[in-house]
């Protein structure tokens, strides 16, 4: 985990436009425990190889290359996928959004998302990215797949951002383009470098004190579903 | 806004040249991604 990747988070929780304290109880639900159990490593291990194969995911027509494989592989699972297309130093980017559409509450919108291109020293030729942040990538779309089966009251978005390695630029032109009065997003789950670590580790649950609820409520979800988790809260994490 | 990741974090300064596939534990992102399924799915209250 670099600056950097934890910068790119702070401009979503700019625009988090309710403070939910969520202190109901949670209690286990059936169907969820039917989700957990459907989630496939073999399918996390496919997407960070398919991700790797590119080399890199660092110069413009790779990203390009790599956004066009997100769009068609989440499209499968969930039609409503579109490129969010946006302008930077003069040539246009693509971020990918898959829309499962709320029924209750279509307008209140809750974020997966991650970042999918990848930097290292040797960036234009080589980049591998496997846990960063192929690993992410990988997760949203299993989430993607498992959950595109149901109902919920709330719309949820999954979103893969280009460019976040050179200063969160799909995520900041994604923020840009939304009209707050049509989208009132709710909370954000980042999922970044997911896939480093002994099989002992925790999962940290990193935000800013004003956003405590969220981690508060996952932390209450990882305990009712026996998934070790550690609550990290940061003033400047970010 | 949440961000779910390792613990520890990856070494800033290793180098990432040898971010591959084969230093990855998925028995570690699978529960990344069971939690974040559950969590979205409770938070967006599943029908």
């Amino acid at each position: 985990m670099n600056c950097s990747i934890r910068i790119l988070t702070v401009l979503l929780m700019l625009i988090i436009s309710v403070s939910c304290s969520f202190r109901q109880k949670i209690e286990k639900n059936k169907t969820i425990e039917d989700i957990i159990h459907s989630i496939s490593s073999e399918n996390l291990k496919t997407t960070v190889l398919e991700l790797q194969n590119f080399n890199t995911r660092y110069p413009y027509e790779k990203q390009l290359k790599v956004a066009d494989y997100l769009y068609n592989r989440i499209k499968a699972y969930i039609p409503d996928t579109q490129f969010h297309i946006y302008e930077y130093w003069g040539v246009y980017w693509k971020n990918v959004i898959a829309t499962i559409p709320g029924l209750d509450y279509p307008n209140k919108v809750y974020i997966v998302c991650a970042h999918f291109d990848s930097k290292s020293e040797k960036r234009l030729v080589y980049a591998p990215g496997a846990d960063d942040n192929a690993s992410g990538c990988a997760a949203v779309l299993e989430v993607a797949r498992v959950l595109s089966s149901y109902h919920f009251k709330h719309t949820i978005k999954f979103i893969f951002f280009s460019r976040e390695e050179n200063g969160q630029n799909g995520s900041r032109a994604y923020i840009r383009s939304i009209n707050p009065n049509e989208e009132k997003i709710i909370g954000v789950i980042n999922i970044d470098m997911i896939a480093f670590g002994s099989d002992k580790e925790d999962i940290d649950l990193v935000t800013r004190p004003k956003h405590r609820w969220i981690v508060n409520y996952v932390n209450q979800i990882g305990k009712l579903y026996n998934i070790p988790t550690k609550k990290v809260i940061k003033k400047h994490c970010f | 806004m949440l961000i779910i990741e390792e613990f520890p974090p990856t070494n800033p300064n290793k180098d990432t040249t040898k971010d591959t596939i084969d230093t990855l534990n998925f028995i570690l992102a699978k529960q990344a991604t069971k939690l974040t399924a559950a969590a979205i799915a409770s938070l967006a209250g599943i029908k």
